[in-house]
């Protein structure tokens, strides 16, 4: 492996490592998850339709809080990395520009992936949860629950034990207690009875969630983009500002981008997260082509692949006064 | 530009004219914090930088680092751009403030910087253990560094520097934030880096350490060097002199002394008793109170350097370090921090260096 191979590992499993130990990044994490397991016992008995409100609720939570993470997460690992002089004290080491902040990224995106992974497990639970509009599944809500209450006291105890550092270990029981429930609520039904695994999920929810993972990484590349140049603050404002005008781009831009050339710009250059959404889709049965996923995919990735070179672009010339 | 110092070596650092003017949002120029600076450091010399906040010391630090670019001038480190990557392979970097990771433990953070350079994994761990060793902090290498004092971060920030066996070392304010004891032990480590072939530039503020390991200095002010040279060539009162007599000289004659000295002068001299300096007095204070042994708080006993940074001295120098009276066998990780001569690889600049102090108390 060369020098700067393992440069780029190192710097993103320390950035990855870094974002996880932040109490702010568990608690989005349990937030999250905490409002998607609330959802089945807050829309039961919705005449017929709680799994779909489920559905939709979660994955708009999974959206919101990982744009927040994200845009966090890349703001800590550059722009306050840069302000407090951390910056400083790695590229004094024989590391190339370009290789840090490609691997800052590699980081923030290994860590969204972490946190989107555990959120779809748990969305999927979720939703099975809800599949009767009058009963609450309790071979899916129980093992969810305890994932996330059992996680805050295994890190307590592993803190207490081993003196190890109470958040990160938190979050990895987290992630395994999650799978371990998805697991099992994927092997019963609704009375206890083993069933052939994830007879009763609702797998579509996948395909969403893939296309909602790829709005996120194109957010946290905006942010980290933006980092190399502003302080946290105007970088979280400019985020949010893109992130508004991304849902609105059809309504404020799209229909009137044949006629004003502002318009046409401004829906060009602001990411349209409608492209991104397909919850909708789901709700009149519709099937999602896989032609459709791979444009998708494909508008996310040059998307990305630009603002990285931009940001790239910024962070090589970038002077490090801090 | 020069390429060879009077000494005869190729300056380490060398910078012509240099100039840096930072701009405003519109490109405009905005502070001119280094106005047109030049200096060599030479190979194996420990170099000061002084001058009040705001005069240029961090922004010339940060030009031969590679952060910052100059605006005009010259600026080579060890014959490279500073902004040659590879050339930082050869340097170590102590920042002002302990910019260190704050969720991460004293290895990970050391195991993080170890893995930026080109260094195997059994290297990488042995040099770790003998930092940690070397910064009295074993104990705490499991512990995050955002718990740690500004002292015990100080230590940190001074083993990552020294991960690469560095040939130029860059302070920045070592010894901030460390208590007299710690202050001690980095001037010894710094001392004893320069002996063995190290070249280090030190930033400070607190001008009593930087004279006590100083070889030259450059004092900055608005952004040029306002004096430059041996620190003793600096200090040294040519027109003044000093006489030490021997301890416990009977009275009588020192009547008799004092009264050759009244006839020859016809004027009084000034005589009064030689004073300790603070630093020294509160060492043996507090070595005394805890039985001998000095260790500053929060850390475990530690008088050593680490073993790897001596190889490249010895190398230089031709001497083994089983051959120093100082090195403990050829399994110990730490080597004695007081200094060996024998080590030394820039005997011309040493030598001058000690001419110099010789002068000076010669002088007494």
């Amino acid at each position: 492996m060369t020098l700067a191979a393992r440069q780029f590992i190192t710097v993103a499993r320390l950035t990855a490592v870094e974002a996880i130990r932040q109490p702010l990044t568990f608690l989005l994490f349990t937030t999250a998850l905490g409002l998607v397991a609330l959802l089945p016992m807050v829309l039961s008995h919705t005449l017929g339709e709680s799994d779909r409100f489920v559905r939709d609720g979660s994955l708009a939570f999974m959206l919101l809080a990982g744009l927040i993470l994200g845009a966090h997460i890349a703001c800590s690992a550059l722009s306050a990395e840069i302000r407090r002089g951390t910056v400083s004290a790695v590229l004094s080491k024989p590391i190339q520009r370009t290789v840090f902040f490609l691997s800052k990224f590699a980081g923030i995106a290994m860590v969204m992936c972490l946190f989107s992974a555990g959120i779809l497990m748990a969305i999927l639970v979720s939703v099975r949860t809800a599949i009767d509009p009058y009963f609450i599944d309790p071979w899916a809500a129980v093992p969810l629950w305890m994932a996330i209450c059992l996680a805050f006291v295994l890190g307590a105890l592993i803190n207490f034990l081993f003196r190890r550092p109470f958040i990160s270990n938190a979050f990895i029981s987290l992630l395994l207690l999650l799978t371990a429930a998805f697991i099992f609520t994927g092997m019963v039904d609704q009375e206890g009875q083993a069933i052939g695994f994830g007879e009763l999920y609702d797998f579509r929810i996948l395909h969403a969630g893939g296309l909602i993972i790829l709005a996120i990484l194109v957010l946290s590349a905006i942010s980290v983009s933006l980092a190399t140049r502003f302080s946290t603050v105007p970088t979280l404002s400019i985020c949010g500002a893109v992130f508004l005008m991304g849902l609105l781009s059809d309504y404020a831009f799209g229909r009137f981008a044949a006629d004003s050339l502002f318009h046409r710009v401004m829906y060009y250059i602001i990411p349209n997260w409608q492209h991104f959404w397909v919850a909708d889709a789901f709700a009149v049965d519709v099937s999602i082509p896989i032609a459709y996923t791979l444009t998708a995919a494909a508008y996310a990735l040059l998307y990305l692949s630009g603002v990285m070179v931009l940001g790239m672009t910024a962070f090589q010339r970038m002077e490090v006064k801090a | 530009m020069n390429n060879e110092t009077s000494y005869g070596s190729p300056p380490v650092a060398s910078a012509h004219e240099l100039v840096k003017i930072f701009r405003d949002f519109w490109r405009r120029p905005k502070v001119k914090a280094v106005n047109g600076i030049t200096f060599d450091i030479l190979r194996g010399e420990v170099f000061g930088l002084l001058g009040p906040n705001g005069s240029g010391k961090s922004t010339t630090i940060k030009m031969m680092l590679g952060l910052l670019h100059p605006t005009s001038g010259h600026l080579r480190i060890l014959n490279h751009s500073p902004r040659d990557v590879k050339t930082k392979s050869r340097m170590g970097y102590l920042p002002e403030e302990s910019y260190l990771y704050p969720y991460l433990s004293s290895e990970e953070t050391l195991q993080f910087f170890g893995r930026l350079f080109n260094l195997g994994r059994r290297e990488r761990m042995e040099r770790i253990d003998q930092l940690l060793e070397m910064i009295g902090m074993q104990h705490a290498r499991h512990r995050v560094v955002g718990e740690f004092s500004k002292g015990m971060a100080r230590r940190l920030g001074l083993a990552q520097a020294l991960l690469n066996d560095p040939d130029l070392i860059i302070l920045d304010e070592p010894t901030s934030g460390l208590d007299p004891l710690g202050c001690r032990q980095i001037k010894d480590l710094i001392r004893t880096l320069a002996d063995r072939g190290k070249t280090i530039l030190l930033s400070s503020h607190l001008l009593a350490d930087v004279e006590d390991v100083c070889d030259r200095i450059a004092i900055l002010y608005d952004g040029k060097i306002q004096a430059m040279g041996p620190i003793n060539e600096l200090l040294e009162q040519k027109s003044r002199y000093r006489v030490t007599l021997p301890e416990e000289l009977p009275p009588d004659k020192l009547k008799h002394i004092l009264a050759e000295v009244r006839n020859a002068l016809g004027d009084e001299p000034d005589i009064d008793h030689p004073r300790m300096d603070l630093e020294q007095f509160f060492l043996e204070i507090i070595e005394k109170a805890r039985g001998g042994e000095l260790v500053p708080t929060g850390t475990t006993p530690s008088h050593g350097i680490a073993s790897y940074l001596t190889k490249n001295a010895q190398k230089l120098s031709g001497a083994t370090l089983q051959n120093s009276p100082d090195h403990p066998d050829k399994t110990g990780h730490i080597d004695s921090l007081k200094e060996t001569p024998g080590s030394d690889n820039n005997a011309n600049l040493r030598e001058r260096v000690q001419k110099d102090r010789d002068d000076a108390s010669g002088h007494e």
